[in-house]
This record gives structure tokens, sequence and C-alpha cells, in this order.
């Protein structure tokens, strides 16, 4: 029959196509050099977006900052538990007994990947270059009144007012990476004087490791620096792959499979981590402590949660384990408003818990014996603040309170808090990354009457206390007066102080020199100490 | 008319809609709540940070006078600047656009040489084996999720068997000289064979998984048609006139019921550009859907801009060429 003539032609057809495909998959297999151990060696850590810039002045962002840090250093970093500095470019530093200004004495015979030395000039440069950008970043260095070029290596910061913790900035997460001048200037235009255009696909600091190949929205590799200022004795990777992997399922895949070393701290998903640790060629750290927290920010200016007694009722009616729980179990309860990793942290403030008939007591008190009802607005894209939300819904129900729900997107939830005190929502839920250690860059913008963040908080007692701490050069005295920053604040209850975010670690035994930095490693590696051993 | 007036007479048209497409685009990402200044100056920014980034962006101007300067821009090809990335939209979107068009494209020819036939296939046997599991796998094909599926075939032939790259458009340990953006093709303009064969092995599994579900529509309408065409007299007239089943089918019967296909076709281009997205992510394949949803997001006006004028465009594009396929297939369909 013609019919099955025609049939079997297409049959035929099919296995065809089955045919080609399975000699294309063999002669790639066969014939590529992707599988075969590269003879270099290379660390391979993803990245789950593209880049948004790669100019230090502006990225206030991950993913990005993961990409400069093999390229740029920074003056100072923190110690791993974020208790002191270590030098990095520079030497030693100096802070005036009156806060007023900061020394640095650099590092010499530092050059930047175009060549060209690093020097005091090059850190004055940076740190112009920033302020005149406004960008992300600006706002820790706002104190700079002038930066004074001493010598060729010693650099001085004159503030506009005392600032003793005006030093952390300069270890802050982004912002304080040093770019070289003559390579800003060369790509600079009488339009474009701080050559932003082309700072923002491009990089040259001083770093170990300097871009090889940048393959927009795939991947982005890096090759050593040969000039680097440490040398390169001892064992090191060659390379650095970071491909842009944005599904987690796919990420574990490739990372049991052996084609990635590491997952940077943000991307790991903790519900999978008792199964990844079952696997005895995975290395998992678990419960690594940061400085990120979550809270919900009460409106104290209007509605119900102006009355002091609502806000400590809404503060017993949330179900903290739960969200812990939520957490898979790498949260804890905070104290008060700072992380306990913090310098200062008060670890005797008093700390609510879920108490549903201590609430109910304190809302008829405040009369709402009816019942109550409020607002929630929250980031509808974040996960784990959606499950926050729906927790205290239903927790908050159990002492009469009805907590409807507004999920929103970051620009709609930003416009909102900027909103005069009757169009905001009751309650508002926020994540809070840190940029540095010390508390003020906390305590400041969350807290300072007018702050953006303070969503309409303020005491003048808190805000003395924060205006004398930058001046008060006695550490132990500073520590004193956070302390009673923190009991102010916890006394007036303008929050809802939810957890401390952890981190779990999740990297192939064969990676080695890796260390967990409190501030740092969210999404960064110290690449430099990295190597691999046992790969096969 | 003439096809090219009737080619001249839609690109007119496309204007209108473009302008349409611009006006309501555009008010409507102004309106909704938010600040793109707060976004781009920075989560801790200052106000007056917030202010030096609402002039520097000319937020500052009055939404007629934003919207003029849009449009004179966009007269001279000029998209705007992405609040988010930084860049020229322009930039962005010639960037993740290929990718998604190059995804869509290959899915789009699996779907055709696979619906159409196994829908014949399945017409011409209804009711038999074969019918039966073309059925079944159409039911599949619609109800299981295109993103649980694409996790599947990675778990089963990524980890377990290693028989296909875990994601990406290519190796890379392999070089390719970028010329139009689609690395099938480019891989061939410049004669690059490894490139040819990593770029084919790396699209194939996204495009296998997102060609599936349409995959199944296209089987089942192109079933239904058929029947439908099969049971009509002139179809009998032709077997009685001696023609052979072949012919019959693939000649009389095929061609006829291709029309309504064709138009489902187009709009499956239309919803696979769009709903690449899920796919895109699973496979890391570095398309245009996570920059649009990301824009969305963070209310980057210049790049929703962008990408909805550009999408706009494809879909007018694809509604030209379905329509002129249409009177390649029935002489009688008149463009007018």
């Amino acid at each position: 029959m013609d019919t099955k003539l025609a049939l079997t032609k297409l049959q035929a057809t099919i296995i065809a196509v089955v045919i080609i495909v399975a000699a294309l998959v063999v002669i790639y297999y066969a014939t590529l050099p992707s599988h075969i151990p590269p003879t270099q060696v290379e660390v391979r850590i993803p990245r789950s977006d593209s880049v948004v810039t790669l100019d230090p002045a502006k990225c206030y962002v991950v993913p990005s900052i993961e990409c400069m840090t093999p390229v740029y250093e920074r003056l100072i970093n923190y110690n791993d538990n974020g208790t002191g500095f270590e030098p990095v470019l520079a030497k030693s530093w100096e802070i005036s007994p009156d806060g007023m200004t900061v020394t640095f004495y650099l590092r010499e015979n530092v050059k930047f990947h175009d060549g060209t030395p690093f020097n005091a000039t090059a850190v004055k440069f940076t740190f112009e270059r920033i302020l005149a950008l406004q960008g992300g970043p600006a706002w820790m260095y706002s104190a700079i009144d002038k930066i004074e070029v001493v010598d060729t290596y010693t650099v001085k910061f004159v503030l506009k007012y005392p600032d003793v913790t005006f030093i952390h900035a300069m270890a802050a997460v982004w912002g304080p990476l040093i770019v070289s001048p003559s390579y800003v200037l060369s790509h600079a235009t009488e339009e474009d004087p701080w050559a932003e255009e082309w700072m923002n696909e491009h990089m040259c600091g001083t770093g170990p490791y300097m871009v090889d190949e940048w393959v927009k929205g795939q991947y982005i590799t890096f090759v050593r620096f040969p000039d680097y200022w440490r040398g390169w004795e001892g064992k090191h990777v060659d390379k650095i792959y970071m491909p842009i992997i944005r599904e987690w399922a796919t990420r574990r895949m490739m990372l049991e499979a052996g084609d990635l070393d590491m997952i940077f701290p943000y991307d790991v998903n903790i519900d999978d981590i008792d199964v990844l640790k079952e696997n005895p060629d995975i290395v998992v750290e678990e419960h690594k402590p940061t400085l990120e927290v979550v809270y919900m920010v009460l409106n104290v200016q209007y509605g119900p949660c102006a009355d002091i007694r609502v806000r400590k009722a809404l503060n017993y009616l949330l179900d903290y384990d739960a969200v812990i729980e939520a957490y898979g179990g790498y949260a804890v309860q905070m104290q008060g408003p700072l992380p306990r990793k913090c310098p200062g942290h008060d670890d005797e403030l008093f700390m609510y818990h879920y108490d549903p008939e201590e609430a109910r007591r304190l809302l008829e008190e405040a009369g709402y014996s009816d019942g109550l009802e409020v607002t929630l607005a929250y980031l509808s894209d974040v996960e784990e603040e959606r499950k926050i939300a729906e927790i205290f819904q239903t927790s908050a129900s159990a002492g009469g309170v009805t907590v409807n729900l507004l999920g929103l997107t970051w620009p709609a939830l930003n416009e909102l808090i900027g909103a005069p005190p009757e169009q905001r929502p009751d309650i508002a839920l926020y994540i809070w990354p840190p940029d540095y250690v010390d508390p003020l860059c906390m305590l400041v913008p969350q807290y300072k009457t007018g702050e953006w963040f303070a969503y309409g908080y303020s005491n003048p007692q808190l805000d003395n206390i924060l205006e004398q701490i930058p001046k008060t050069v006695d550490p132990n005295e500073r520590l004193e007066l956070y302390k009673e920053a923190q009991r102010i604040i916890v006394e007036d209850v303008p929050r809802i102080w939810i957890i401390e975010h952890e981190f779990a670690v999740v990297r192939r035994s064969w990676l080695k020199g890796y260390h967990y930095n409190i501030l740092y490693s969210f999404y960064n590696c110290d690449w430099y100490s990295l190597y691999i051993e046992g790969r096969t | 008319m003439k096809l090219r007036y009737y080619i001249i007479k839609r690109i007119l048209l496309f204007s209108l809609v473009l302008f349409g497409i611009s006006v309501i685009t555009f008010f409507v990402s102004h309106v909704i709540p938010g600040d793109p200044a707060r976004l781009a100056a920075g989560l801790h920014a200052k106000p007056e940070q917030v202010e030096f980034f609402r002039h520097k962006m000319g937020l500052d101007k009055p939404i007629f006078v934003q919207y003029f300067i849009y449009m004179k821009g966009l007269l001279q090809g000029d998209l705007g600047i992405s609040i988010r990335t930084r860049r020229p939209v322009i930039e962005d979107i010639l960037n993740y656009l290929p990718a998604t068009l190059e995804l869509t494209i290959v899915s789009l020819i699996l779907i055709v040489i696979l619906g159409i036939p196994l829908g014949v296939i399945s017409a011409v046997h209804k009711d038999k084996l074969y019918d039966h599991v073309c059925r079944i796998w159409s039911l599949f094909g619609v109800s299981a999720p295109t993103f649980w599926v694409g996790l599947m075939v990675l778990l089963v032939f990524y980890l377990k068997l290693g028989l296909i790259p875990s994601g990406g458009r290519l190796d890379s340990t392999i070089q390719l000289t970028r010329i139009t953006g689609l690395y099938i093709l480019d891989s061939l303009l410049t004669f690059n064979f490894p490139a040819l064969v990593s770029s084919i092995i790396h699209i194939l599994p996204p495009a296998c998984v997102l060609a599936y579900s349409e995959l199944a529509i296209i089987t089942r309408m192109t079933r239904a048609t058929m029947l439908e065409t099969l049971s009509q007299d002139y179809i009998k007239t032709a077997k009685a006139k001696g023609l052979s089943e072949r012919k019959v089918i693939y000649k009389h019967a095929l061609r006829n019921a291709l029309i309504p296909i064709v138009s489902v076709i187009g709009l499956t281009l239309g919803y696979l550009l769009g709903g690449s997205f899920l796919v895109e992510t699973v496979f890391s394949w570095p398309g245009i859907g996570l920059y649009a949803a990301r824009s969305i997001m963070e209310l980057d006006f210049n790049a929703i801009m962008g990408v909805t004028i550009v999408y706009a465009l494809i879909y007018s594009l694809i509604n030209l060429i379905v329509d002129i396929i249409y009177t390649i297939l029935d002489p009688r369909i008149r463009l007018g």
C-alpha cells in the first residue's frame, strides 16, 4: 500500500534525525576538549544572574560584586569574624584622636593590571570618583571633606565631622575598590569625564586575577595577573570560571556531577542541605553566621501601630520558631535591632516570644478587644518574605488580629515607604544586608529621625546618642553608647525583629583554601587562597 | 492587491500599532507605583543621592516631556539606557534576543517537522495503536509543566546518563565569532565545525523541552483538521479518480488542513517567544525572557519599553508572514 510506503518514509526520516542527533552527541563527546580535564587548574563557581555593572563606584548588588573581587582590592579587609581589619593595599592606618582624619600608609611596588603603579593618587582618584558619580556605595563616604595626598604612599582622608567609625566604610562589601586612574582617564571623554560608560563593562584593579573572557549573559572567566604583588608562590588556581546558572536545581546537579566546585552561600537552597551532606565528595559547612537581618517595620506615626501597646502585641504574635523552621533552621531569632555578631550587640536585651494571650491582653488595653485589622506589605517575588508574611498572618489570627497581605514589587514597596504616614501600610517586611560591620551602618539608616528606612520613627534621645557615637574615640565608651541606643530602640518597639540569617557553604571536597568571612562570603570568595587538590 | 502594496500597507499599519503600544506602555509603566531613581541610587541611598539620579535620568521632568524625549530617541533608533543594567537597552536586547530567537526557531522547526506528521499519522490511523500513542503523548505534553520536564531531562540525560550538557549555548572552551548572535548560523557562516556541533548539542535539550507541550497542541490540531478534511467529498472524489493514497493525503487533504494549523503555528511562535522564560531558566539559556521579567519587577522603564516594542514588531511580522502563507496554501485567499 502507498500509505504504508509513505509512513515508512516518515519513519525513516525520524530515524535519520535520531541517528544524526546521536552522531552529533558522539562527535561532541569524542572530539571536544571541554570534557578533558583542563590543563590549567580552573575553579568553577556559578552566578545566578547577569552582571549589572562592573564599575566599583556604582556596583551595589549581587550578582555583580563577585565578578569584581578577583580584579579589585580594598585598602583594608575585615578579618573573617568581622572583629578587626587586615591590611591589603594599605600596610597600616591611623585615626586621629579627634576622629577628623584617617591616614593610610600604602603598600609599595603594587601594580594595576594596566601596568601603572598603585599609589596615593589612585586612592584619592577612586574616592573622588565615587563621590562624583553618587552611585549606590556613595552614601558611606559622604563624611569625606577632602582627600590629601601626603606623599606617594600616604593618603589622608579629612572628614567634615568627627567619625571614628569611618574606617569601617573602607572595608565595606562594595565601594572601596581601588581603580587605576590612568585606565579610567584614558577612556574618559568630555561628556563622560569619569568614563562611566567604559567602566560599566571593563575593569582594571590590582587584584590577583584579570578578566579573560566575558560572554554577556553566559559566563565570565579570569586568569592570573602575572605581576600580582603577593606573587604566585604556593597553591593557587590558574583560572576562574563563573557561568550564570539561574536555577538552583541545575546548580545542584552540576555540583553533584563535579562540573562545579562550589556554590556561593547566597545561592544555596537550604532544603537540599541534608541530601548534599550524604554525598562524600561534597563538603557542607552548616550554620555560618551572617549580619543579614529580617524584620518588620511598624508605622509608628499613623494607624493602630502608633500605639506602643499594639506594637508590643504584634511582637507577641509572630511565631518565631515557625519562621526559623521556614528557613530550614538556618536562622536565629533577633535580639533587638542588631545581629549578635555586630560589635556592641547587647545580649541582655528583652526578646519577645510567641504569646497570643499576652497579645490579646495588650490589645484589649489598647481598645482593640473586638479584634484588629492590619496590612502587611512584603516583596512578593522573595520566597522567604512570602513565607514569613503567611506565618505572621496565621499566628496573628490566634490573637484576634487579621493581617491583610500586600505582596508588592521592590519599586512599589519603596514608593509606599516614602509615602506620607497615612498612606503607608501598617507593617512592612524587610531584609537588611549590611554594607559593613559597624552598628552605625544599621542604626543610623534604620532608626535616626528623618532617615528613609526609619519609617517615621523618631526619638531625640536616640538621635543624640547616634550623633555622639562617631565622635567617641574610646572604643569601650562607644560600645556602651551602642548598648544604650539598643535599649532605647527596644523600649520604643518600632519594629518586630524577626531573625538573623545563617548560611551554608556547599563545595566539592577537592576545593581547598576556602575560608568563610562573615561579611564578604555571602556572594564572594578569597580568590587568591583557593586551590584545587585531588580533582580527577 | 499586489503583494508589495499589501506589505507596504501592513508596515504603515505597524507604525500605528507601535505608536499605540508605545503610548500605552509608557504611561502605564510610569503611573504604577515605584521610584526607579531610588532603585538606581541604591538601597541605602540618601535623599540627595536619589534626587541626583532623578535629575540625571530625566525623571524630574513632566511625564509628557519624558515621553516626547523617549519618542525622539526611538525614532533615531535609541531605546534609552536601562536603569538596571546601565547599558543601552538596544545593546541588551541585541545581546539577549538572538538566544531566545534561536531557541524559538529550533523549537518551531521541531514542532512542525514532528507535530504535523504525527497528527497526519494519527488521523490516517484513527483509533489504531499509532493514534492512541499520539493521543497519550499529546495529553502528557499539555499536562506536564515545562519547568518540571526540563528538570527531569537534566536529571536523566545530564546527571545520570551524562549525555547532554547542563546548559548554556556553547562550550566555554570553544571560541565563536559573533555575527548574528544566532550561534548555529554564526558557526556555519564562519565554517566553525566544533562550534556548530556544540551549539546544536546545547540547543537541542531546551528546544525539545520548549517544543514539547506545543508539539502536543499542533499534533492534536493537525489530527482534528485532517479528520475533518478526510471526510470531505473532494477527497472521496480524488480517491475515486484513482489517485494514490499518499497523494490524496499529502497533496489534497493536508494542504487544506494546513490553513488553520498555520495560524496556530503563528500563535505558537509568539507563545514560544514569550513563554521560553522557564526553559531558559532551567537550561541557563541567556535569553530575553529573564531580562524582560527582571525589568518589569524592577520598573526599568526603558527596558520595559524596548522589550515591548521589539516583541510587538516580531508579533506583527509573524502575522504578516502567516497572512502571506495563507495565499500560497489557498490561492482563493486574496490579500487586501
